[in-house]
């Protein structure tokens, strides 16, 4: 009598166990939502309230692709390994750039090491670390590409539109 | 009499069908769960060079070894050996055994040919900032390691080397 039940539980736990294995799939190889924290991409993203309806969700590709200028990449920060953070990349690697904090207190341009990016945050009104504090960035580090904004309002391309603030200059000072 | 042999041919037909179809699952089914295992869980990889004698690649050139993926990059104690993105080369991968960890100090010989310990230590020492961990080869006269291109970021560690499968 319990041959049956049991047989009957494992029939039916393949479902969710297959279910399981897929969704984590889905999350390390297409791609999920990802909730944006802190200030350092306004006004393009925005944390808002602490309320969860109202913060905003961006969709996070984990296809492959590779880095290029403009893009609001999530990578793991190299300060604390664990932790995420969310940057646009302003060169990558091979291009020459002059970073922002050079251009306030002086410092000249630097050339970006093959496989290493740059990445700086758009809003220059807070206080975030950026490659501004601890260099270039090795590609592998970063995790995906946010391509979507999802909540509020749906907007695609957000990655690729350079905000004002933000200048690439590539060898003149 | 002819339609009792037509009748069997068909049955033969489904149940050859069945039997594609679930041959197909299973092949789907199998491929699936080995990519989540290897991509999650534990993996293996051929070790090359002799970079890390004698703990591998002692008498040969190649070394089949275990990693699991598992483990946070915020466990990671000195003396573990990992497997990391190789920061000097974009789609490589080295195999090292962690030394130090962030704050602690690396204790830097004055004859070390490494190009960053010459550039960075002081007094014999260099800090490990936070975030980051120093890994060296065992063999050290024959290593590209930290003594080399500094401390590598705790997010390039992919995962740790349990033991050696075959050499």
């Amino acid at each position: 009598m319990w041959k049956t039940r049991v047989t009957r539980f494992l029939e039916c736990s393949k479902w969710f166990v297959g279910g399981g294995v897929l969704s984590i799939l889905f999350y390390d190889n297409v791609g999920y939502v990802h909730t944006v924290r802190g200030k350092s991409m306004a006004p393009t993203l925005n944390p808002g309230p602490t309320r969860a309806l109202l913060r905003e969700q961006v969709w996070l590709s984990k296809l492959p692709y590779k880095p290029r200028v403009g893009d609001i990449v999530v990578f793991r920060s190299p300060k604390h390994g664990s932790k995420l953070a969310m940057k646009r990349v302003a060169a990558i690697g091979g291009e020459t750039i002059v970073p922002s904090k050079v251009m306030k207190s002086g410092g000249g341009p630097v050339t970006m090491k093959p496989g290493y990016v740059w990445v700086e945050l758009d809003n220059r009104d807070t206080a975030g670390r950026d490659s501004n504090e601890y260099g270039q960035l090795h590609e592998k580090m970063i995790i995906g590409k946010v391509t979507w904004l999802l909540w509020p309002g749906l907007e695609y391309k957000i990655s690729g539109r350079l905000s004002s603030h933000f200048r690439l200059n590539d060898k003149t000072g | 009499m002819q339609s009792a042999a037509l009748a069997h041919g068909k049955k033969v037909v489904q149940y050859l069908n069945q039997k594609k179809r679930e041959i197909t699952y299973t092949v789907i089914g199998t491929s699936l769960a080995t990519f989540f295992i290897t991509s999650r869980i534990a993996t293996t990889a051929v070790v090359t060079g002799q970079s890390m004698t004698p703990t591998f690649n002692k008498n040969s050139s190649k070394s089949r070894v275990l990693i699991e993926l598992m483990t946070p990059v915020t466990k990671v104690k000195p003396n573990d050996i990992v497997l990391a993105h190789d920061p000097e080369e974009t789609d490589a991968y080295i195999v090292k055994r962690v030394t130090a960890l962030a704050g602690q100090f690396v204790d830097v010989d004055e004859n070390c040919p490494g190009t960053y310990v010459r550039k960075y230590a002081y007094e014999g020492k260099l800090s490990v900032p936070s975030g980051y961990c120093w890994v060296e080869g065992d063999n050290k006269t024959n290593s590209q390691d930290s003594r080399e291109f500094g401390p590598i970021p705790l997010g390039l560690i992919k995962g740790r080397v349990l033991y050696t499968l075959w050499s």
